[in-house]
């Protein structure tokens, strides 16, 4: 039977209006691919709950895969895995570029539920294994999946690649095969073509934490048994295409799951998964805020207050102690009769309109009572970003409404230059921040080996001279580590042809002499109404120095962004004392950002890049309100995959994790977590510490009414 | 002079291996993980500690009562969040209209209008804001009746989200509550409500004029209950 991809197509489009309504037939159980889904190799049209990230870690047959899933959307699943296949050497007997015992291999899956589940009909999912990879597991598939009763559960799909290599039953055109190449483009001429087969399984819940699962598996295992690019390779036996399994839920997060596999072989998996939306501690255990103190009715309106000698330094002091305790410091107020205005430095609460709610009840209590008018202003390295003016009267009248009614009384302004006459407050300038502390710096999933990293001891310190001028810089010293390890395998293969502006790494994690980070000057300010700018020089990063400057347009209320960065930097020595490489270039970006205001942020940078590469990054993050955020980037250039080396573009994935989250009261603190390609030269950038849009996107007004139910907590 | 050399010697090295033990030090505020963590298990240390208070002997409560009542002229209630088996007294510090602030000595704090709670800070889960007008005119006037009430809750990514209930006031026989300092005849009211997903029950021993004397109030899903009786109105 021959089947056109194109008839394929057609008909699962022809599916996708009936998808309106339906049930995204959700499970938590994971398969030993770590995907979401019932069955145990074979995949399903199940879903996670929108949102849930896991980790997965399976084994049988000589293979540890581990897993990192995200439900993108409700019907959208994104899979990263780091595999590692004992004795598997591709291209063995000829000159050998995998020289360690085991293979590691990165490859990424995306699955999407063309159609969700309804009284008649099975949930339909489209999915690419490895689409983007080596190849190894690759494979696309349509499945199937319908809930009969409450318990049990069926799927059938087609599957191609791995999944139609056993038992197929027809062809959709020739697939091209080869496997490791230097990986990291979509291969979209293989997708949906060569055999397919058919597979199956069904999975029965017999207890609320107990499922059995029994599936036909169409994976033939042609490159774990010597019959793919490892002539030698005999990771296990394939006897039988029946697996037999069962998953325990052990918690909320723990799922196990224990299968015996192609008649010859156990396999183990175990998955841990969290949601980001549903917090340890929802709305936190910060302590009370202060009550609002409500003026007496007719109160004095004591408007001569001002005129008392030493009343308005009294006034600031009181006001600047009220603040610390709730961890806002006091940079400068400007207090007239009717209205305050106050700018402050938030070193608590990662959430802005807690903080701007605290702020506003600590004015309650302290200002005179003929001011009427609160502005609350926050400070970025000395620059103010955005402000949130507010009725006093509002203040007390709705301290027990819905706080909805808060933000429809409030505005919201960017005017840096409304700044200008306030007092600077004392203790502010000029102050040193510092802290010595360990630091441990992770190089992780690796083509050579899953984790590298050093360790060692660090000193930094931020010296704000006045007002948007920080002087900063840090010195470590790295007590033990192997990022300088020579490169063995695949990461020593191919570096590229481009200049060396980033593949020197190792060379920089030589040795264990002190060496300095950083140490820049920088000045932030204000450059109009919706206008930021950053200027920063001196030795930028551990590989370059120079002069950075960026200017950054973003309306109060806007969720668009738009910036631009220029840097001239040279390359730093090796020993990352003083020296200099002889390498410098000019670079620089144009930004877009935007908010789309569904839980999505998107970034575009376009510009020219530290080899002198040209090209643009695209980045889109899903974002969720307490400050978790799952997204993926690329970078692609000018220069031709072949010069960029193994990885073909820079891309990854990174997760910004809130410390809040996790402890359950404030704390700006936050992880975050990168995996990347390797490290190559093509559509590198300098690091530069300081670039504004987090900073004030932060404190204007779309982010902050995302959140604004904490400007009473 | 050896001596305070040797001294100064060995505080820089104290110092040096307090840093390294705690795996930062410095002036910055929150600076690292450590401390946050830090901030965290002290954090579940004081926790601890209330719930050892709850296991107070009655003579201490009695004490720490007497002292309360003696050092300030606030109106006064003893509070006991059931989940934490902790018991703590509330100082009424702030007004703002019909509704009082109640405070513990640990600032966490209790909002209540007409006796009954409408919001709380700090116990985890809090309510934000509330509608229970309705409720209270029932409890209040020692009437039977149907009423509805709003509770505002924040969700895990800082949503407010509504929690609405349909709940219907009993009257119940009357009853003495014996307070540290007064005595009061009371009637039970008991307000049982149904958000649809969820069911819960609480009461109130209302005096003569209308004021809940004592009451035991359902919170949030994880606080559970709060026992509330008034020491001083």
């Amino acid at each position: 039977m021959r089947v056109s991809k194109p008839a394929i197509l057609v008909g699962l489009v022809a599916m996708v209006p009936m998808a309106a309504h339906g049930d995204n037939l959700t499970t938590r159980s994971k398969n030993m691919y770590g995907t979401p889904g019932g069955l145990i190799d074979m995949p399903t049209a199940e879903m996670a709950e929108d949102g849930e990230l896991s980790t997965t870690i399976s084994h049988f047959g000589d293979t540890t895969r581990t897993m990192l899933t995200f439900q993108v959307t409700p019907r959208l699943t994104g899979t990263f895995r780091y595999s590692s296949l004992r004795e598997y050497r591709p291209g063995r007997g000829g000159a050998n570029p995998y020289p360690n015992s085991s293979y590691y291999d990165r490859s990424f899956d995306l699955r999407y539920q063309v159609m969700t589940e309804g009284d008649y009909h099975p949930a339909v999912a489209v999915g690419l294994r490895d689409f983007m990879g080596t190849g190894l597991y690759g494979g696309e598939y349509v499945v199937a999946t319908k809930e009969f009763g409450s318990r049990l559960r069926v799927t059938g799909g087609v599957g191609w690649g791995r999944l139609g290599s056993f038992d197929s039953f027809g062809s959709t055109g020739t697939r091209p095969t080869g496997l490791i190449g230097s990986g990291g483009i979509p291969n979209t001429d293989r997708w949906f073509r060569g055999p397919m087969s058919a597979f199956g399984g069904l999975s029965y819940q017999a207890t609320d934490r107990l499922s059995f699962k029994a599936e036909y598996s169409t994976d033939a295992y042609l490159e774990e048994r010597g019959a793919g690019q490892d002539p030698g390779s005999n990771l296990f036996q394939r006897k039988s295409p029946w697996n037999f399994g069962l998953d325990y839920q052990v918690s909320d997060s723990i799922n196990l799951g224990a299968y015996y596999m192609y008649g010859s072989e156990v396999g183990v998996r175990m998955s841990i998964a969290l949601n980001p939306k549903t917090a340890p501690i929802p709305g936190g255990a910060d302590l009370a805020p202060l009550p609002v103190a409500v003026r007496p009715q007719f109160s004095a309106r004591d408007l001569g207050w001002d005129a008392t000698p030493g009343a308005r330094d009294t006034l600031r002091d009181e006001v600047a102690q009220s603040l610390a305790k709730e961890g806002l410091i006091l940079e400068g107020i400007e207090a007239e009769p009717g209205r305050v205005r106050v700018l402050v430095r938030n070193t608590r609460w990662d959430i802005e309109p807690q903080a701007v709610g605290r702020a506003a009840r600590v004015l309650s209590r302290v200002m005179p009572d003929s001011v009427e008018q609160f502005t609350i202003g926050q400070s970025y390295q000395g620059m103010p970003t955005g402000a949130v003016t507010m009725r006093r009267s509002d203040v007390e009248a709705l301290e027990n409404a819905p706080a909805a009614a808060m933000l429809d009384r409030v505005t919201f302004s960017g005017d840096g230059a409304a700044w200008a006459g306030m007092d600077v407050a004392p203790g502010n300038y000029p102050r040193l921040e510092w802290s010595l502390a360990p630091f441990l710096k992770l190089g992780v999933f690796d083509p050579d080996s899953p984790v590298k990293a050093d360790a060692g001891l660090r000193l930094s310190g931020d010296y704000h001279v006045a007002p948007g001028w920080v002087l900063s810089g840090a010195v470590s010293v790295k007590a033990a580590g192997n990022l300088d390890a020579p490169p063995k395998g695949r990461s020593g293969v191919g570096p590229g042809t481009l200049p060396k502006v980033r593949s020197n790494a190792r060379f920089y994690a030589e040795g264990n002499d002190p060496r300095l980070d950083y140490l820049t000057v920088a000045k932030y300010g204000r450059l109009g109404e919706d206008w930021y700018g950053r200027m920063t020089f001196g030795y930028l990063e551990q590989m370059y120095a120079g002069v950075s400057g960026e200017v950054l347009w973003k309306p109060v209320g806007s969720r668009l962004a738009l910036g631009a960065e220029v840097n001239y930097v040279a390359q730093r020595d090796f020993n990352q004392g003083f020296g200099l490489r002889n390498y410098d270039i000019a670079t620089g970006h144009l930004s877009a950002y935007y908010d789309f205001g569904n839980g999505f942020h998107g970034q575009l940078d376009m510009g020219r890049y530290l080899a002198g590469d040209w090209g643009a990054t695209v980045a889109l993050d899903r974002e969720f309100d307490n400050g978790w955020r799952v997204g993926a980037y690329v970078t692609k250039t000018n220069v031709s995959a072949a010069a960029f080396g193994e990885g073909s573009f820079d891309k990854g994935i990174r997760i910004t994790i809130p410390m809040s989250w996790a402890i359950g009261s404030a704390t700006r603190n936050k992880n975050e977590l990168v995996i990347q390609s390797l490290t190559r030269d093509g559509g590198a950038r300098v690091n530069v510490d300081g670039r504004l849009y987090e900073a004030v996107r932060d404190s204007h007004q779309p982010q902050m009414a995302k959140t604004w139910g904490k400007f009473w907590r | 002079m050896g001596e305070i050399l040797e001294m100064k010697r060995s505080h820089v090295g104290l110092a040096l291996a307090a840093c390294l033990a705690l795996a930062a030090c410095g002036n910055r505020s929150g600076q690292g993980q450590v401390e946050v963590l830090r901030t965290a298990v002290s954090g579940m240390f004081n926790s601890s500690d209330q719930g050892n208070s709850g296991g107070a002997s009655a003579e201490e409560l009695a004490a720490a009562i007497n002292a309360a009542l003696n050092g300030t002229d606030l109106p006064l209630s003893l509070a006991m969040v059931e989940a934490r088996n902790a018991t703590t007294l509330l100082t009424r510090i702030e007004t703002n209209g019909a509704y009082g602030t109640w405070a513990a000595p640990d600032r966490r704090t209790i909002i209540m209008k007409d006796g009954l709670i409408t919001a709380t800070r700090g116990l985890g889960n809090d309510i934000m804001s509330s509608e229970t007008g309705a409720v209270a005119a029932l409890v209040t006037a020692r009437q039977a009746g149907q009423a509805q009430r709003v509770h505002r809750y924040l969700d895990g990514e800082n949503h407010t989200v509504e929690m609405r209930a349909d709940c219907r006031v009993t009257r119940g026989g009357e009853a003495m509550v014996k307070s540290v300092r007064f005595n009061a005849k009371t009637v039970e009211m008991t307000e049982s409500c149904d958000t649809g997903t969820r069911r819960f029950v609480n009461t109130y021993m209302v005096d003569r004029q209308g004021d809940v004397v004592q009451s035991r109030q359902w919170a949030n899903p994880e606080g559970g209950h709060i026992f509330i009786q008034a020491l001083r109105k």
